[in-house]
């Protein structure tokens, strides 16, 4: 009997837990949410300098959106230029935490300051008729240990500072997160963003109206026409950088609809006899094309991954382990390059290309490729019939269409509006149950053409300053589509290209092949004898160890032990032990970690 | 004795499929989506979950994952937009090496328990069977990471004789047999600290009731050795609560740790369920229920031969068909018991 009651009670447990809703309470923390005095109180309540002083890895607390030491223009950093514009807003900075190579964090909008925050406060309280009551704001966070102490701050920093308010603190799973965001049950919401190319755009367009990502349902008409303007390349030059510099300003002193906590920084213990290895703003981390290893007698470069790589379909693959590799062993049209010299990309297949305004208003780039074979696993050159295979513009075409078809489910499938290719809206129309002329039609219509085997023509509905930078973007890279056809697919009616642990089923293009995928052990890189800027490479071989459980300790003790040549600070301890260690390294990072309020979706 | 084994079968079997379906709508009820790039947008993500088949009705999902498992196709990961296997890409991959490790964890533990277990009950109440037993209480009471954690830190960090983490040999880099192996050394040393102690301890007791008994009594009147006496009746019936512990602690060891797997960076498949479990890869996580269940009733099955195989008397008590039922889920009943009881 005991059993069966507490089986039942189980039950009860399982499905009281699944039928009950968060109850929602009178509707005053959306009233109050909506009010922008509300949340410039908010903003002005927090003391951001909190976190980062508690990482101590150079993380800069943020009153700024647009990342500094991401985007200039005139060799004038935005943040400066920001600075320079409204000087009266943003003249109040933090201090950086002691070891840090800057005194004081760039400037920003609502610096904190708890008298203004408190008397606006109390202004919204009497213009809703708030009175004694307590307005609750409901506070969606992911679930992730490093973070806790920041929810935390937040969240005692607006109770003690706004009297009256209730931070409810909901911890959810990151894929629970999205779902809620959704849905718009939250006042308050902790959101990260990392750019996808060299330009503020890739920040400011998440806000537009119709924006598939503007989850807090935010309109304002003269920023929507600020920023389409800047990415329709309506307005160039310095119209366009004052427009960027007022859209932002617009999102976060105006309307405060975003509110800055911090741009983050990962330091990294490197050893010294590795140069030129280049963290790169957007796409692959790195190109390790450029890495000299000064070691004696060895040109073998070391490193530790502690994940395995979730994709290698270039048309497919989103994230920065994948795309680690991929960086390295295949090409696009250019590679990038030093992002803090001159030349943040440099020629890679294509050796030249020219620029055409049409009568139409679009622009013509027309890309004139190199000879360069592809290669396969084994280091050879690949053929067919004894013919050997270059890579040409027909592989990009390929490619591309790859990377827009909707049943291919890219997620980076967005970029080919990103740069303004010619018919990319309808392809981002289509849906994957279309018939399959219509998929065709739209595939064909992309601005994307083979005009001869080493000829490509790609035409933008818009020329714009990232265009080239984003051509060594990984969803960028040439597919030979005849090996690709090769391959075959899987019983799930998936193609077999780059199949986990299977480097044949893969052809390479870039500094170096695949020679070795293994999960959970080695992945090893070897240079291309074939490759047609031979000379520049200097490492021989890449050898990344794969360890997806390992301890941050740990991993730093095997750099300190020599067995790998560069170790990332993981988590506090490592950081507090090892950040003075004259090889550590700041990573230059410009992710923005940030609080948006929901204004209209709830 | 085959009879019973085939009505076993059958109910395995049935169980699996009870097992699969009740997991596959809890994991269904799980909020959220596999596709968790904060960079999709919902219209991408439904694009994605379409490729995929999550956007259709729980009925016609369930309906063909289990025509997918009656061809032995028990899910994989799609997270990465990506399709990998579970049993390619991960559990063949995976489980033999863990399981190397915890087999010989398991080995070496059931040795050395058992023997400190039966030397503490023969000197019961003297200086060495208080050190054992302090010793034991240790053992079970100081987590494995604890001990992997001061193994790391002498062996590895201080003198640096053997390597911190695990790495396969690969002559070509220099990474030989030897050190493939002696990067297994810390790893079992640390997880048989626990089945050592708690079996040592299971051991005494069962020892210390058997040799109270009234037939070791009379063997010894019989005129038989201490020695003979304890080998040959005494161990054989103290080892019944002994093997009913090793079944689950067993499968604990086999299907790996997590804190082991971490510290010395061990590809185990305890991080994956976590992993897995939390991104909402629901076939995925199937896939590796399956496995761990399957694992599970093969060896009660293993264990209760084994009964058969130690004490005659079980095989009989069986022959009906309640009651093998019922004793059947007893079993399971006293295992999740000892399951839950022991282990990290």
């Amino acid at each position: 009997m005991k059993k069966v009651l507490f089986l039942v009670f189980i039950l009860f447990i399982i499905f009281g837990a699944g039928c009950t809703k968060r109850t929602k309470d009178s509707g005053l923390n959306e009233v109050m949410i909506e009010d922008v005095n509300v949340r410039r109180a908010i903003s002005l309540a927090i003391n951001k300098g909190y976190y980062t002083t508690l990482l101590e890895n150079g993380s800069y607390p943020a009153d700024y959106y647009i990342p500094y030491d991401f985007y200039a223009y005139n060799g004038v950093d935005f943040r400066d230029a920001a600075t320079a514009k409204y000087p009266d807003l943003t003249s109040d900075k933090y201090q950086m935490p002691g070891g840090s190579e800057v005194t004081y964090a760039p400037g920003g909008y609502n610096h904190y300051d708890v008298k203004e925050a408190k008397r606006l406060w109390e202004e919204a309280k009497e213009k809703h008729g708030v009175g004694d009551r307590t307005v609750t704001f409901k506070f969606l966070v992911h679930s992730a240990e490093s973070w806790t102490p920041l929810y935390e701050h937040i969240k005692s920093e607006v109770e003690k500072n706004l009297p009256g308010t209730k931070i409810d603190l909901n911890v959810v799973t990151f894929g629970e997160k999205l779902s809620i965001q959704q849905q718009g049950d939250y006042d308050i919401i902790f959101s990260g963003w990392g750019p996808d190319y060299q330009d503020p755009i890739t920040f400011l367009d998440l806000y537009l109206t119709n924006s598939g990502l503007n989850n807090i349902g935010y309109s304002n008409t003269k920023y929507d026409q600020l920023v389409r303007d800047a990415k329709n390349a309506v307005i160039t030059g310095d119209a366009r950088f004052n427009a960027l510099l007022e859209a932002e300003k617009i999102l976060i002193n105006d309307d405060v609809v975003v509110m800055p906590i911090f741009q983050s920084q990962a330091v990294s213990l490197q050893n010294p006899e590795i140069e030129n290895l280049w963290g790169q703003k957007v796409g692959p981390d790195y190109f390790l094309k450029w890495v000299k290893s000064k070691k004696s007698g060895s040109k073998t470069l070391n490193l530790l991954e502690t994940s395995n790589i979730p994709d290698l379909k270039s048309w497919t693959s989103q994230d920065q382990v994948s795309f680690y590799v991929l960086g390295s062993i295949n090409e696009g049209l250019t590679i990038g390059h030093n992002p803090r010299g001159e030349t943040p990309y440099v020629p890679g297949v294509a050796k030249s290309w020219s620029k055409t305004e049409n009568e139409s208003g679009t622009t013509t780039y027309r890309f004139q490729l190199r000879q360069t074979p592809w290669i396969t696993s084994t280091g050879e050159v690949y053929k067919v019939d004894g013919v050997t295979q270059y890579v040409k513009a027909q592989d990009f075409a390929f490619a591309w269409k790859l990377l827009g078809d909707p049943r291919e489910a890219s997620p980076y499938q967005y970029m080919l509006e990103t740069i303004g290719l010619v018919g990319a809206s309808d392809v981002m129309a289509l849906r994957s149950d279309d018939s399959k002329e219509n998929i065709e039609t739209a595939l064909n219509n992309l601005g994307v053409e083979a005009v001869d085997d080493f000829t490509l023509d790609v035409t933008l509905e818009h020329d714009s300053t990232y265009f080239l930078g984003l051509m060594s973007f990984p969803s960028f890279y040439p597919i030979q589509e005849a090996f690709y056809k090769s391959v075959g697919t899987d019983k799930q009616g998936f193609t077999n290209y780059a199949s986990s642990q299977k480097p044949q089923t893969m052809l390479f293009n870039g500094p170096f092949y695949f020679s070795s995928w293994k999960n959970d052990d080695k992945h090893i890189l070897t240079k291309s004898p074939n490759y047609w800027d031979n000379e520049a490479v200097d490492l021989q071989q890449v050898v990344w160890l794969v360890k997806p459980n390992i301890t941050p300790a740990t991993e730093v003790e095997m750099y300190l032990q020599g067995q790998t040549d560069r170790a990332v600070l993981r988590d506090a301890a490592t950081q507090k032990e090892h950040s003075t260690d004259p090889n550590a390294r700041v990573s230059g990072s410009t992710t923005a970690w940030y609080l948006e309020f929901n204004v209209n979706n709830h | 004795m085959i009879k019973y084994i085939w009505h076993r079968i059958i109910l395995i079997i049935i169980s699996l499929i009870l097992i699969l379906s009740i997991n596959f709508f809890f994991l269904y009820l799980m909020p959220g989506s596999p596709f968790t790039n904060p960079k999709l947008t919902s219209d991408q993500r439904e694009r994605m979950e379409e490729r995929y088949g999550l956007n259709d009705p729980i009925l016609v999902q369930y309906g063909r994952y289990m025509y997918r498992v009656t061809k032995l196709d028990f899910g994989g990961t799609i997270a990465s937009n990506t399709y990998k296997d579970i049993y390619r890409d991960y559990i063949r991959e995976r489980v033999p090496l863990t399981a190397q490790i915890g087999l010989t964890a398991l080995t070496i533990g059931t040795v050395i328990g058992i023997t400190l277990g039966a030397i503490a009950a023969i000197k019961r109440n003297t200086a060495i069977d208080n050190i054992l037993t302090a010793v034991g209480v240790l053992g079970v009471s100081i987590p494995s990471f604890v001990f992997a954690a001061f193994l790391q830190q002498i062996f590895a960090i201080n003198n640096q004789i053997l390597p911190l983490t695990f790495t396969r040999a690969d002559p070509e880099l220099g990474y030989t047999l030897l050190d493939q192996y002696k990067g297994l050394i810390m790893p079992i040393i640390a997880l048989s600290v626990g089945p050592i102690a708690s079996i040592m301890r299971y051991m005494r007791t069962e020892l210390v009731e058997v040799l109270n008994t009234d037939y070791i009594l009379l063997a010894r009147s019989k005129g038989l050795s201490k020695t003979s006496v304890i080998i040959k009746h005494a161990l054989r019936n103290a080892l019944i609560p002994v093997i009913t512990i090793l079944g689950p602690m067993s499968i604990g060891l086999i299907t790996g740790t997590l804190v082991i797997e971490q510290f010395f960076s061990i590809p185990g498949l305890a991080m994956n369920l976590v992993n897995f479990t939390q991104s909402k890869e629901t076939y995925a996580t199937l896939g590796i229920n399956f496995f761990y269940s399957l694992m599970y009733v093969v060896v009660i099955l293993f264990v209760d031969i084994l009964y058969g195989i130690i004490d005659p008397r079980i095989r009989i008590a069986k022959n009906t068909k309640e009651g093998f039922i019922l004793k059947f889920f007893r079993k399971i009943a006293v295992k999740m018991k000892t399951k839950f009881n022991w282990g990290d």
